[in-house]
């Protein structure tokens, strides 16, 4: 069992707090991404998990068992660092056995093992090579057998992949997320890209200035943000924000914009009349009308043809929508007309962010 | 009819001529400036190669006559006590200064010690103590605790003297070598101690290598500590030995001479030895895993 748990958690440097009594429990082999925007907090609480930060206040567990002041070796954790950290004047075979050599495993023992990580990870052909002979993909791989190769109960990851190009970058996403469903141990990934968090995680734990806003699966946090934080911090393109006033008549609800026009919102909402809100408006969401048929329209600002997608961006009263619509379809005239069905428009008190 | 004008014919040719001046210039400002820092040297090696009589018929600068390189033979036979008393002094204290600066340099950069730059910035100051002003009270410690006349004393002394700059120098270096070497070390289950030998050690070479050419040069021409510190002739350094070829009333300037050559001759090897490490250690940039 290596399940990890956090209880009131507190972290200061001087006088600034940057972690604020955060308590999370991260099952055992459960595959659980922290991101945030940088300054969030999210690499400090990996450190303090690793041990390589104290913390200010609360409790750290790992396997049920206290590691409060014990050392990364004693908590039986790895660590895989954003930079990689290889040792440079040592060979590969020497980086992955470092730690092997260091807990006295016998030396046939420890060579079995590094031959067994280096097929894994597709380095066998390297292990006679120094880092600087090696390129950002090769390096990460070692930096994953380094890692492996003590069979801890627990691996840490600090931005991994944020060195590597685009193309190796999602080549080595779709590789970890293979390598953890082969040895399914509990992972903590810090990154700040969402898109690696939605791919590799189990869960997603959003932080912001040293406080959890909302963890849970990646899709429940794309579908059901609790607060705007979460909402325009998952997805990308950004969600779109509208303000609003609440118009209840019997059992309709409706939100009423700027410019006087309304949206029909979901039933069901526990909103009265005269409440400030904030719209949420996905940008998969804003379907393309046909002309004057739309519920929000504007001047088109900017086309980005992706491919499958393309994203457009126009004016709508003083603020700027962003849509996604289907590669295929052209984009004509010069106005966009968008629909969106009630049902998916995220709604959220005005006052505090928070989702209704 | 236009006269051609001269002074644009000039102007066309100033621009190749100047460049060139100016190199040729820059190229014979380096030549005298290399003669007259070379020119020690060059004396030392001529003179190392006459006669007494020699020099007092011909003067300081005109060509041997006799030519005498057993000059150096008598040289070497002479200081040959000399030169066993300064490998003694000289190897140990060089590795007396690496350790404990090294261990002095860890610290001050890996580890967050309250006083830590009060430590590093006080151990720097010492060295801009006149080595003047420390001469009477080292020589009346030592000689109260009894290390007067021994080669502890100028082994301890030299050890003392050169930390400050290897601190420096180390410190400079470690605090290129990135944080997360050491961190990841420590989840590999390294001690303090392991981190500093298996990792910081190997990975400072280049440093090492330049902080051990220089303070051997510098340990190995030491004059006024093993005048000093030491009064048995057989543990008086080399360039003590070298002042025994001064009589009272005569000089024998080309054993001096030759002396001299015999004792630099060890430092050229040390640096021909390690040059290329040295080169790359004065000149290293950040560390790159």
């Amino acid at each position: 069992m290596a399940a990890i748990g956090l209880q009131d958690l507190r972290k200061s440097f001087g006088a600034t707090e940057v972690i604020k009594s955060l308590s999370l429990t991260i099952d055992d082999g459960e595959f659980v991404a922290l991101v945030g925007p940088s300054g969030c907090g999210k690499s400090t609480l990996l450190r303090i998990i690793a041990g390589l930060e104290p913390e200010s206040g609360g409790k750290v567990s790992i396997g049920g068992q206290l590691v409060n002041g014990m050392t990364p070796r004693e908590r039986n954790i790895a660590m895989v660092f954003q930079s990689y950290a290889l040792y440079p004047h040592m060979t590969v075979r020497q980086n992955i056995s470092f730690n092997l050599e260091l807990s006295r495993v016998p030396r046939q023992r420890a060579a079995a093992e590094v031959a067994r990580v280096a097929d894994l990870l597709q380095i066998s052909g390297l292990l006679d090579r120094r880092p600087a002979q090696l390129s950002g993909g090769q390096r990460q791989r070692v930096a994953m057998g380094r890692a492996m190769v003590r069979d801890p109960d627990v691996f840490l990851f600090d931005e991994p992949l944020s060195n590597l190009d685009a193309q190796l970058r999602i080549q080595m996403r779709g590789e970890m997320k293979r390598l953890h469903q082969k040895v399914r141990r509990t992972s903590v990934y810090v990154t700040h890209d969402q898109i690696e968090a939605m791919t590799l995680a189990d869960r997603i734990v959003v932080l912001n200035s040293g406080r959890i806003e909302q963890h849970g699966r990646p899709m429940e946090l794309y579908e059901r943000p609790a607060n705007l934080f979460v909402a325009t911090f998952i997805g990308s393109p950004a969600m779109n924000l509208l303000k609003a006033v609440a118009k209840r008549e019997g059992h309709a609800l409706s939100a009423c914009l700027a410019d006087g026009s309304e949206l029909p919102l979901a039933l069901g909402l526990p909103v009265e009349t005269g409440r400030e809100l904030v719209l949420g408006l996905r940008p998969e969401h804003l379907a393309q009308a046909s002309d004057e048929g739309g519920q929000l329209s504007g001047p088109v600002l900017l086309v980005e043809p992706t491919g499958a997608q393309t994203h457009v961006t126009f004016g709508f009263r003083d603020s700027e929508l962003t849509a996604v619509v289907d590669g295929a379809a052209p984009v004509t005239g010069g106005t966009f007309n968008a629909t969106v069905l009630p049902d998916q428009i995220h709604v959220f008190d005005q006052a505090t962010g928070t989702r209704l | 009819m236009t006269i051609v004008d001269k002074p644009a014919v000039a102007d066309r040719k100033k621009p190749r001529l100047l460049p060139a001046l100016a190199r040729t210039a820059r190229i014979l400002a380096l030549l005298f400036a290399t003669t007259i820092f070379f020119l020690p040297i060059l004396g030392s090696l001529l003179t190392s190669v006459r006669t007494v009589g020699d020099i007092l018929r011909n003067g300081g600068w005109s060509i041997p006559n006799p030519f005498s390189p057993e000059n150096f033979i008598g040289a070497a036979v002479g200081l040959a006590p000399y030169l066993k008393a300064s490998t003694i002094v000289t190897l140990p204290s060089i590795m007396g200064v690496l350790l404990v600066a090294s261990m002095a340099s860890y610290a001050i950069s890996r580890l967050r010690f309250s006083g830590r730059m009060v430590v590093f910035f006080t151990l720097i100051t010492l060295s801009f103590v006149p080595v003047q002003v420390q001469l009477i009270p080292i020589f009346s410690l030592f000689n109260a605790i009894g290390l007067y006349d021994t080669y502890l004393a100028i082994i301890i002394v030299q050890i003392m003297r050169h930390i400050p700059f290897a601190v420096l120098v180390l410190t400079s270096f470690f605090n290129t070598v990135p944080a997360e070497l050491r961190e990841a070390a420590r989840v590999d289950g390294a001690s303090e101690w392991t981190v500093y030998w298996r990792i910081f050690i190997p990975i400072g070479r280049p440093a090492f290598v330049a902080l051990l050419v220089l303070e051997f040069t510098w340990i190995w021409n030491d004059l006024l500590w093993g005048l000093v510190l030491v009064q048995s002739n057989d543990k008086r350094p080399v360039t003590v030995g070298i002042l025994n070829f001064q009589g009272e009333h005569t000089v024998a300037w080309p054993l001096i001479a030759a002396g001299a050559v015999v004792a630099a001759l060890p430092t050229v090897m040390v640096f021909l030895l390690f040059q290329k490490h040295f080169i790359r250690g004065m000149t290293m940039g950040a560390v790159k895993g």
